[in-house]
């Protein structure tokens, strides 16, 4: 399969302390990515990359083979879209328009009936209907999470970028937010590049894991080969257990080394 | 619109000729160097400034004065002739154009220190012209009283007025002429706020034959935060130093008289300072009190023979500041005099 | 919860919420026509009262004649007649103009900051404007003619200078919106006390010039002034609008979500900047401060009708309006014939209302 999105050899920083060095991954159509390493191994920064919000400082990000830095900000927006890990609530907009804005890029002064029907049809899906027309600070995390992630979804892109969607959420709001992701993926072929700490989510999500640590790649591939006792101990510092309960990858910390 | 217009002048051109002018046009150049035309005699006129409405109802025009602002009626008992309708705005600031122009006036007289561009802007519409001339000018008295007798036809009074100003301060020329100075500090109502040259208060005190112990300040090279001419920051060290021969505070207070037991308490609270009775001046029983408002009489002239009094009383025995005063209220004004416009404690309280 | 499948629902589901939307929208503009009307009404109203005696049939008479331009004559009493066009309509209009303008600036200040305190008022630019005037008045060029716009202009770019001050310390610096609101109001005192501090030196006749601007007042303003505030709002109104859709985005999805948005947030702040600092440094320069209707407008747009920009910029300025108007008609009428400066009248509504702001919500704008 060819490559869809491909990170090339991605620099980022300047001086003795690069916040990246020399990233490489590639990724095909709907193919889902789970991006760990420890906190400051400089998974955000890759993630801004991939959106084009920063610039490397050697290296591109290639889409279907073009430099998105070469798109128009609003052709960019309509093959990448991004989940944040929280929003502004200083002026709470409700549910409905806040996840109408995902239709930014393909729309002119105002949203069409097509635009407000994706939108209609993704918050029944995410089981927001109920809570459509109630400001976002109202709302749970949870809740919260889910109209960010159907904004994004409302973009109606080719690639997601997710940047620690479900650090602030309880389990029941990670497995369901992780869950959408994937079946969308499989779907409509997305690729999703997906920022996470929780290393069973990840294992148990995602296609395949790139490791990063101190801004380089120490292990890429399914998560068996990346998430080893030893890798998790080099990378993290911790004696883990690994073992599966009913086919669900499972991590336990029992010590710091 | 043009025809119309052509037809008036027209009109105007052939009443002329036939001399059925209506009244005399003449032009004015007014304080603040605009050329006015004004048709004489003013009937109706609407003035702002107490000063000058003090000075049209010294030469018995207030009856053609057919608007003040709110500030020149704060002593409603002081102007029976104006109810508070006949009220056109705050002040020189703030005029109320509308209450002009319901009036009619056929002039506004506006001082330089208000807005007279806006009201002349506003006003033009109205065809009613605004004149500035600034009555609180204390050295353009007899110029300003002249130019008032003409717009309101009451030359006669204006110079009986501008006779009395001047019959008084020829007076304190005459006998001031060869005297030895003496020092005064003027106080304002508020302590340690002292008036420099520019200030009437200032040209008061030099009127009466004092030295402003101040005087020598030039307010220009003064930093901004010791305030202006007409308010002026000392340090209590300061007027030590100066040596004043004789301390005056003025007292706020309006028409009427100030109660002796107001009086009796602004005494206490200046003698207990210390850089007053802990000064020869303070300590001599050299500290007056005066009513900011009868002192400031045509022009100060009454106030300055106040002073004058105060310092050289063998040069005026036979002069009487208060009935000075009382002419100014009683002729000039048409009020009854209520009196007591100055106080002074005994020394050692 | 139910974490099964997601799938499977049918494209084209309805529940009716888009529908809702619709409808929700309709009602915007409704309320936004409705306010319109009765904002034309209030004028016309508050027009016809005051001093002089003049009817609404005058005033309809007038108005038809001059947009007209003159074909259909008015029969009013000509007295009449200059009292509404000269004295009381200019400073009808340049009340719902600069209320507008004011309240426009607001809107948009706090949309690209995020933060609700944030007005021309709060950052300082109305305290820059009076006291580049105080300057202009004090070393200025006197009372020619050229002085008559010398003031309105020096007020101008002092308001420019510190918008820009502000504006570009709280991005080269990377301070957050509630820094900026600090620094706004550590250079409103700073720019009230060299106001202050320059009073001291005037003489008695650029004191009273200088105090006059110092409260905002609508006394004596002529159709020029209108001419020049009016045209600026006109101009900057329909560019604003025509980003109303990302200002949504900025103010609700944050900078990084705009910008994968595909909108220019750069772009974006820097004519936010340009067009509130314009509009609001015209007005108060011919008008002096009027504090708070900056504040006041959008706040309570915002309550009434959400905060979709596209309704609320436009309604904003209406909310912004109707309140100056009101406030200068109050100014006008209730001490009459002392006329009170319509800066002084929405001071008494503003300053409370800034405070409940602050203590009420604190936690969300000073996090």
């Amino acid at each position: 399969m060819s490559d869809y999105l491909s990170v090339d050899k991605v620099s980022f920083g300047y001086g003795s302390r690069p916040v990246l060095r020399e990233v490489s991954v590639a990724l095909s159509k709907g193919h889902i990515l789970g991006l760990i390493g420890p906190n400051g191994a400089g998974k955000s920064t890759l993630v801004r990359i991939v959106l084009g919000l920063s610039s490397p400082s050697s290296g591109r990000v290639l889409l279907d083979g073009k430099d998105i830095r070469d798109l128009t900000p609003k052709a960019r927006a309509r093959r990448i879209a991004y989940v944040p890990q929280s929003s502004p609530l200083s002026f709470p907009a409700t549910v409905f328009e806040t996840c109408l804005l995902g239709r930014t890029p393909h729309m002119g002064a105002s949203p069409s009936a097509n635009d407000l029907a994706v939108v209609e049809e993704l918050l029944c899906r995410l089981r927001l209907e109920d809570f459509a027309f109630r400001p976002m600070s109202e709302l749970s995390g949870g809740e919260r999470q889910r109209v960010m992630l159907a904004r994004a979804l409302a973009q109606e892109t080719d690639v997601l970028v997710l940047d620690e969607p479900t650090s602030a959420l309880d389990i029941g709001n990670q497995l369901f937010t992780l869950r959408v992701v994937s079946e969308i993926a499989r779907e409509r072929g997305v690729t999703a590049l997906v920022a996470i700490h929780d290393l069973s989510l990840a294992a148990r999500f995602s296609d395949s894991l790139l490791l990063l640590d101190k801004g380089v790649v120490v292990g890429h591939g399914n998560w068996q080969s990346t998430l080893t006792e030893t890798t998790v101990r080099d990378v993290y510092g911790v004696n883990v257990e690994i073992g599966l309960l009913r086919d669900i990858p499972v991590f336990a910390p029992h010590e710091l080394t | 619109m043009k025809i119309t217009q052509l037809a008036l002048w027209l009109g105007l051109a052939l009443a002329s000729a036939i001399g059925l002018a209506p009244a005399a046009a003449e032009t004015f150049t007014d304080d603040a160097g605009r050329k006015v035309e004004l048709e004489l005699p003013i009937k109706r006129a609407v003035i702002f400034n107490r000063y000058a409405v003090e000075f049209a109802r010294a030469i018995g025009a207030i009856d053609k004065v057919v608007g003040v602002d709110a500030s020149t009626m704060r002593d409603p008992t002081y102007w029976p002739q104006f109810k508070d309708s006949d009220i056109v705005g705050q002040g020189q600031t703030q005029p109320n154009y509308e209450a002009i122009v319901a009036l009619k006036p056929d002039v506004v007289i506006i001082p330089r220190n208000g807005v007279y561009e806006e009201a002349a802007r506003q006003l033009e519409a109205f065809g009613i012209p605004v004149l500035v001339v600034t009555a609180w000018d204390t050295l353009q008295h007899v110029e300003n009283v002249t130019l008032f007798g003409k717009l309101f036809d009451s030359t006669e009074k204006a110079d009986a007025l501008n006779a009395y100003y001047t019959r008084y301060m020829d007076l304190l020329a005459e006998r001031l002429k060869d005297v030895e100075r003496k020092k005064v500090y003027l106080e304002e109502v508020r302590d340690l706020v002292t008036v420099t040259p520019g200030s009437g208060w200032h040209d008061m005190i030099e009127a009466g034959g004092g030295i402003n112990v101040f005087g020598d300040i030039d307010i220009k090279k003064q930093p901004s935060s010791r305030g202006n001419e007409n308010s002026f920051t000392v340090d209590p060290e300061e007027i030590i130093a100066r040596k004043p021969d004789l301390v005056i505070k003025l007292q706020p207070g309006s028409y009427q008289t100030i109660p002796e037991a107001k009086f009796a308490d602004s005494w206490k609270a200046i003698v207990a300072r210390e850089e007053i009775s802990g000064a020869p001046v303070g300590a001599g029983g050299n500290v007056r009190l005066i009513n900011y408002y009868l002192a400031g009489g045509s022009s100060k002239v009454t106030g300055a023979l106040q002073v004058a009094k105060w310092l050289y009383p063998d040069r005026f025995a036979d002069i009487d500041p208060e009935a000075a005063m009382k002419e100014w209220i009683e002729i000039y004004q048409g009020l009854p005099f209520q009196g007591g416009m100055t106080y002074q404690g005994s020394a050692s309280n | 919860m139910d974490i099964a499948t997601t799938a499977g629902l049918a494209r084209g589901h309805s529940s009716g919420i888009a529908n809702r939307y619709r409808q929700a929208g309709y009602w915007r503009l409704a309320i936004i026509l409705g306010s319109l009307l009765a904002l034309v009404v209030v004028a016309g109203s508050v027009a016809i009262v005051g001093i002089a005696e003049t009817g609404l049939t005058a005033l309809l008479a007038i108005v038809v004649e001059k947009v007209s331009f003159g074909y259909i004559v008015a029969d009013v009493d000509p007295q009449q007649a200059r009292v509404l066009l000269h004295l009381r309509l200019p400073r009808v209009v340049m009340a719902i103009v600069a209320g507008g303008s004011l309240a426009f600036a607001g809107v948009l200040m706090q949309a690209i900051t995020r933060n609700p305190l944030v007005s021309p008022y709060t950052i300082g630019v109305s305290s820059a404007a009076a006291f580049g005037a105080s300057i202009a008045i004090m070393f200025g060029v006197g009372f020619s003619a050229a002085g008559l716009y010398f003031v309105p202009l020096t007020a101008f770019l002092f308001a420019l200078g510190c918008a820009v001050l502000v504006f570009s310390m709280a991005w080269l610096r990377g301070m957050g919106a509630q820094t900026m609101v600090l620094t706004g109001i550590a250079l409103m005192y700073l720019f009230s006390a060299m106001t202050a501090a320059v009073q001291f030196v005037a003489t008695q006749e650029q004191l009273a010039r200088v105090v006059h601007w110092t409260f905002g007042s609508l006394n004596g303003i002529g159709w020029d002034a209108v001419a020049v505030a009016g045209m600026a709002l006109l101009v900057a109104l329909p560019l604003a609008q025509s980003k109303a859709w990302q200002f949504n985005a900025l103010t609700s999805a944050g900078d990084d979500v705009s910008r994968s948005l595909g909108i220019n947030v750069a772009l974006l702040r820097g004519l936010a900047v340009v067009l509130s600092v314009v509009v609001s440094a015209v007005v108060i320069s011919f008008t002096g401060v009027i504090g708070f209707v900056g504040l006041i407008g959008p706040h309570v747009a915002r309550l009434m009708i959400g905060s979709d920009h596209r309704y609320l910029i436009p309604f904003s300025a209406i909310c912004g309006a109707m309140l100056l108007l009101l406030a200068d008609t109050v100014g006008r009428m209730a001490f009459s014939p002392t006329v009170i400066p319509v800066g002084i009248v929405v001071a008494f509504v503003g300053v409370p209302l800034f405070l409940h702001l602050i203590l009420s919500r604190r936690s969300e704008y000073f996090s």
